[in-house]
């Protein structure tokens, strides 16, 4: 650490063209923002001051709420899918044996891929009729996104919620009479089944409907239909994320000490003691760097919406991002744009703070 | 006992690991098949993105003309490469100062450059926009490259501090006592010691700057100017049905990022993980 009272100037004479760049572009744009929002200005002519009229219309604005659900929809399912599948799949990837770095860079692909030949390729996917998913689909047995739709919450009632019963079920069984080994699979195995026909006896005899009229009856429309687009739109973002939150989590398995492990072994922990109270707490730093990043590109989304559906159908599949630029640079209005990028500004703010003090917490 | 138990889980992981790498990797084999084959081919079957019957290299050619491919190809490295060297010099600098000197500001400097790379892009359109209409580089490529330089600054400095950091000031301290100036110690120490850290935050800022468009949206708008990705889009705006020969576009924009990737793979890992776990 250098320091002199003297040549206190040597560290600006470092910092003093960076700086000047960043304070040019980033900083003082920033600023510019807030005061823009304030404004009413088509790009060309002079602009007038509004005060607070233009976060009056835009809280008037329908499309604006609509961009706002869309963007917590982002928000939620870019947290509550990646986070998990990227740590199990880290979890698999880490094994060390043959081909396996070879497998770990197939998954890495995706992650190089601009957004826009993602939305290209997605969007062959996505083709209603003859898509990939939609002919899967097809072949196995659903006729249309409504039957789907139906099939994956019976699938829930029936057969998902039966086999949590049952876990919860050997667990009460397990505290009285100690279950072990081969006795405790076959307990799991023989509920879990049991659990599941009763289940199907109980479907005869209630057999609830999902409102689903409001999805389209014909085939697969993943990006014409208002109600299911932005999922498809955040299924193929998270196509790309989900490599990423597997690179933090491989990051951070390596930080945790194999002697810790295999002491847990010999203690006689099971693999899921050992996942839950060794590895996961270790890896508590990779996580929560992993969901700060992911809330803050979730809220950043453009690139895709914009190149798969430019927010269609009617404006259904629009996130702030978008709003803001279509009405920015599409509809001349910077000032209204401003206010838009101020509110992505302070929902993203808070993310941010957490970033910054978990960036910044090692130097004290 | 146990080596029956190893094996057997041997057979679990292959098993589990290809099954989601093919599920992974649909996307890119759908695509891949779809620019071999000729529209023919693809509009005979329901199932047009099945393995081809005939390879068509033609579509490659064809994406390659028609598109322009060539002059987006062209504008793609005339932005990105200035712009990576751009902001890995001048982070060095910036990192360098934030590293090694005590002075007033110096955290409020290093919170201004983090926060600065995790806002929304939203908060910078109006005002770049306005300024590089205002000062002539609106259009240019220069306008682009500034811009890029300027904003990976952010990130890029926070990168190099956090590896800059782990150099022990031990190393230099002999050379300063012997009075060498701080520029010296800045291009004959700290710069090669860095060098590792610095190849791995280009690669990638290369992607990055590369998949770039919104900013290539926003700062060009001839269309002799203008970058790979938004090359793709006009072609596929253009060519709506030519499936095979969007497909091969597509490929061919992601050819470059791909094969950097594969190359320097190593270095994009650890990128990626130096900049948000040490942080």
């Amino acid at each position: 650490m250098f320091m002199s009272k003297k040549r206190w100037w040597v560290p600006w004479v470092f910092l003093s063209v960076p700086l000047a760049m960043y304070a040019i572009w980033v900083i003082w744009p920033i600023i510019q923002t807030f005061a823009f929002s304030f404004t009413e200005w088509d790009g060309m002519t002079s602009s007038t001051f509004i005060g607070f009229e233009n976060y009056k219309n835009l809280f008037n604005d329908p499309i604006f709420w609509t961009a706002l659900k869309n963007n917590f929809r982002w928000l939620i399912l870019f947290v509550a899918i990646p986070i998990p599948v990227g740590l199990l799949v880290a979890m698999l990837f880490d094994v060390k044996l043959p081909g396996g770095k070879i497998f770990k860079t197939i998954m890495y692909l995706s992650m190089t891929l601009s957004f826009v030949v993602i939305a290209q390729i997605w969007s062959w996917i996505y083709d209603p009729k003859n898509g990939a998913l939609a002919v899967t689909l097809k072949a196995f047995g659903f006729a249309n996104l409504d039957e789907l739709i139906q099939g994956a919450f019976d699938f829930l009632i029936f057969v998902i919620i039966p086999v949590i019963i049952a876990v919860i079920v050997v667990k009460i069984i397990d505290k009285s009479v100690r279950l072990t080994g081969k006795k405790a699979l076959f307990a799991y195995i023989s509920l879990m089944a049991l659990f599941i026909i009763l289940a199907h006896v109980l479907k005869i005899f209630w057999d609830p409907q999902v409102e689903t009229s409001r999805f389209a009856k014909n085939g697969f429309p993943w990006l014409s239909d208002p109600n299911m687009v932005t999922y498809s739109l955040i299924m193929s973002a998270i196509w790309r994320q989900i490599p990423y939150v597997m690179v933090l989590y491989l990051a951070g398995l390596k930080g945790v000490p194999p002697a810790l492990v295999e002491a847990s072994i010999v203690d006689g922990a099971n693999w899921w003691q050992r996942f839950y109270n060794v590895i996961l707490p270790m890896l508590k730093p990779a996580t929560i760097v992993a969901i700060t990043i992911s809330v803050i590109d979730s809220l950043r989304a453009f690139d895709i919406v914009y190149a798969m559906t430019r927010g269609g159908p009617f404006n259904t599949s629009s996130v702030l991002a978008n709003f803001m630029y279509i009405e920015t640079f599409n509809n001349y209005r910077m000032g209204y744009g401003s206010s838009i990028a101020v509110i992505q500004f302070f929902i993203t703010f808070g993310f941010i703070i957490v970033y910054l003090g978990n960036a910044l917490k090692k130097e004290g | 006992m146990l080596k029956r138990k190893k094996i057997s889980f041997a057979f679990f992981f292959y098993i589990v690991s290809i099954s989601i790498l093919i599920l992974w990797s649909i996307p890119f084999i759908i695509t891949a098949f779809t620019s071999l084959k000729s529209m023919d081919e693809i509009m005979a079957s329901q199932y047009w993105w099945s393995v081809p019957k005939e390879v068509n290299w033609e579509n490659f050619y064809e994406a390659w003309t028609t598109g322009h491919m060539a002059i987006y190809f062209k504008n793609t490295f005339i932005v990105t490469i200035p712009s990576v060297l751009g902001a890995l010099f001048l982070s060095t600098l910036s990192a360098f100062a934030l590293s090694f000197y005590k002075f007033r500001f110096s955290k409020a400097v290093l919170i201004l450059f983090i926060s600065g790379m995790l806002i929304p892009f939203q908060m910078l359109l109006v005002p770049v926009f306005k300024f590089s209409k205002d000062i002539g580089i609106y259009n240019t490529h220069i306008g682009l490259i500034l811009f890029h330089i300027a904003f990976q600054i952010g990130f890029c400095t926070f990168f190099l501090r956090n590896f800059m950091k782990t150099i022990p000031v031990s190393l230099f301290e002999s050379a300063k006592i012997d009075g060498a100036k701080d520029i010296r110690i800045y291009s004959k120490i700290v710069l090669p010691l860095s060098l590792p850290a610095v190849a791995a935050l280009g690669i990638l800022e290369f992607t990055w700057i590369w998949n770039d468009y919104l900013w290539s949206l926003i700062l060009l708008q001839s269309d002799n100017l203008k970058t790979i990705s938004l090359g793709l889009m006009n072609f596929q705006g253009q060519y709506v049905s030519a499936w095979n020969s969007i497909a091969a576009a597509s490929l061919i924009t992601a050819a470059v990022p791909l094969i950097v990737f594969l190359i320097f793979q190593r270095y994009f890992i650890e990128g990626l993980t130096v900049g948000a776990v040490k942080g």
